[in-house]
């Protein structure tokens, strides 16, 4: 079983050094002016970014391209679907029954750049910022939710705890799925009949251990004197810094550009 | 007393955490059926959530969801969180109602009663949820248009032919599947799991 589970790339970049705040609403902004992006202006405008980001990410290009790899083939499917089943004026090839059109092509082309735009600088995010950090910014930006009740600071000790036990647990998955394989179960039948059947000796043991470290661990907690959210200190303060506003300002400066060649093209 | 409150929230957060990160580890494991178009994945993540639920009640199940949809979404941003959001409004439902008439009765039967419950809630949440949002949504944001959408459920059944029918034939048998199948496992577990139930609840008291 192979979760990857935080791609974090360690490194010193502007990205690296940046909040995790910052990072965060980026993000969610990038992915609405992506969105926004209707002409082919537009698109280059957000290449030319994307490339800048990633060059000073210093993550390496090949580690943007393998987060792109499970989506090859939504963009083949994307690509055959628009090109063969678009209906538009410019006729530029006719085959039997199907018509390939000159819109068809650049649709699918812009289609093809949102996607590549939007999962590359996603991965941006998780590959410059460790979970704890991510959660932690997480925790910060939900934090005014608390006021009507949201409890902000037991959700980010949540996500802590579980990103932090996942990979324990898949290798307890692994530990028990091959101990009931030694008794003989079948994990590898088609049938959903089976399938059911095979999960059930592996998730009972599952449940069962997972209780058990959970009530260890509250006991540690418990014995650290761990009281929730309220006067806790932090062993990592989140500030920001100079990279954030030179971040924030380049962000700045590419949304503009973006709305303008909404406007002027 | 002071100090036995504090205790309580401890455990809890821990017990929803680990619940979390086995929910999350099993939605990894998420596989398509034939029969039904290629987005509609199939995985029992539900099944842990539904666990955490009767041992802790259906608000712990809510922030289990929850958790488990935001750690996807943070760690592998396929669909734009599109499938996430309705994983967590479709899973919510089913958690709502099964939570509730459990909490009222703590028997295999009030179980029973809440899963069935639970699993036409999900349905009909997932009906509306599909035609008034989130094929709209899915159309808006990646190259499918509706037409695609639509034809590769028509490639599995021929009467898919519009959205009513693509929820009609596709939406609805699938979540009436994966929850009858959750709540079939569901029940299948109960009497192995149950003493911890009442063990987390007696300690709660």
């Amino acid at each position: 079983m192979n979760i990857s589970i935080g791609q974090y790339v360690p490194g010193e970049s502007i990205f690296h050094r940046s909040d995790p705040r910052t990072k965060l609403t980026m993000t969610f902004a990038y992915m609405v002016i992506v969105l926004l992006i209707n002409n082919f202006v537009g698109y280059a405008i957000a290449m030319f970014f994307l490339i800048l980001a990633i060059v000073s990410s210093r993550v390496g290009i090949r580690m943007v391209l393998r987060s792109l790899r499970p989506i090859v083939f939504l963009i083949i499917f994307t690509v055959i679907l628009n090109i063969f089943l678009y209906q538009g004026e410019t006729l530029l090839l006719s085959i039997g029954f199907i018509d390939i059109y000159k819109e068809g092509i650049l649709f699918s082309i812009q289609m093809i750049l949102r996607i590549l735009l939007l999962v590359a600088g996603a991965s941006l995010l998780t590959y410059t910022t460790t979970s704890i950090m991510l959660t932690d910014g997480l925790e910060r930006i939900m934090s005014p939710l608390s006021v009507i009740g949201f409890p902000a600071h037991d959700i980010a000790m949540m996500i802590s705890i579980a990103l932090r036990f996942i990979p324990t647990f898949a290798e307890e998955t692994e530990r028990i799925m091959r101990a009931q394989a030694s008794r003989g179960a079948d994990f590898d039948s088609k049938k959903l009949r089976e399938k059911i059947r095979s999960f059930i000796p592996v998730l009972v043991p599952l449940f069962i251990g997972a209780f058990r470290r959970a009530t260890d661990l509250a006991t540690a907690m418990e014995a650290r004197c761990y009281r929730g959210g309220k006067n806790r200190t932090r062993y990592r303060v989140l500030q920001f810094s100079k990279a954030d506003i030179v971040l924030t300002s380049f962000f700045i400066v590419f949304g503009v550009l973006v709305i303008l060649s909404r406007i002027f093209f | 007393m002071q100090k036995n409150n504090r205790n309580k929230s401890v455990f809890y957060i821990t017990r929803v955490a680990c619940l979390s990160a086995i929910a999350i580890i099993v939605m990894f494991l998420e596989f398509t059926l034939p029969i039904f178009p290629g987005f509609y994945k199939l995985d029992f993540s539900t099944f842990p959530i539904i666990i955490g639920t009767f041992a802790m009640g259906p608000i712990a199940g809510v922030t289990i969801q929850f958790i488990k949809d935001l750690v996807h979404l943070l760690v592998s941003n396929q669909s734009m969180g599109i499938g996430l959001m309705a994983d967590f409004a479709i899973g919510s439902a089913y958690i709502l109602s099964a939570g509730i008439i459990y909490k009222r009765l703590h028997t295999k039967k009030g179980a029973l009663l809440g899963c069935i419950a639970g699993t036409f809630a999900a349905t009909i949440v997932g009906a509306f949820f599909n035609y008034y949002v989130l094929i709209p949504l899915y159309v808006l944001l990646t190259p499918y248009s509706l037409e695609d959408i639509i034809s590769m459920g028509t490639k599995v059944t021929g009467s898919i032919k519009d959205l009513k029918t693509l929820i009609m034939f596709a939406t609805v048998p699938f979540n009436l599947l994966k929850f009858g199948v959750i709540s079939l496992l569901t029940m299948l577990t109960y009497k192995k799991v149950s003493p911890f139930f009442k063990m987390i609840r007696k300690e709660s008291k």
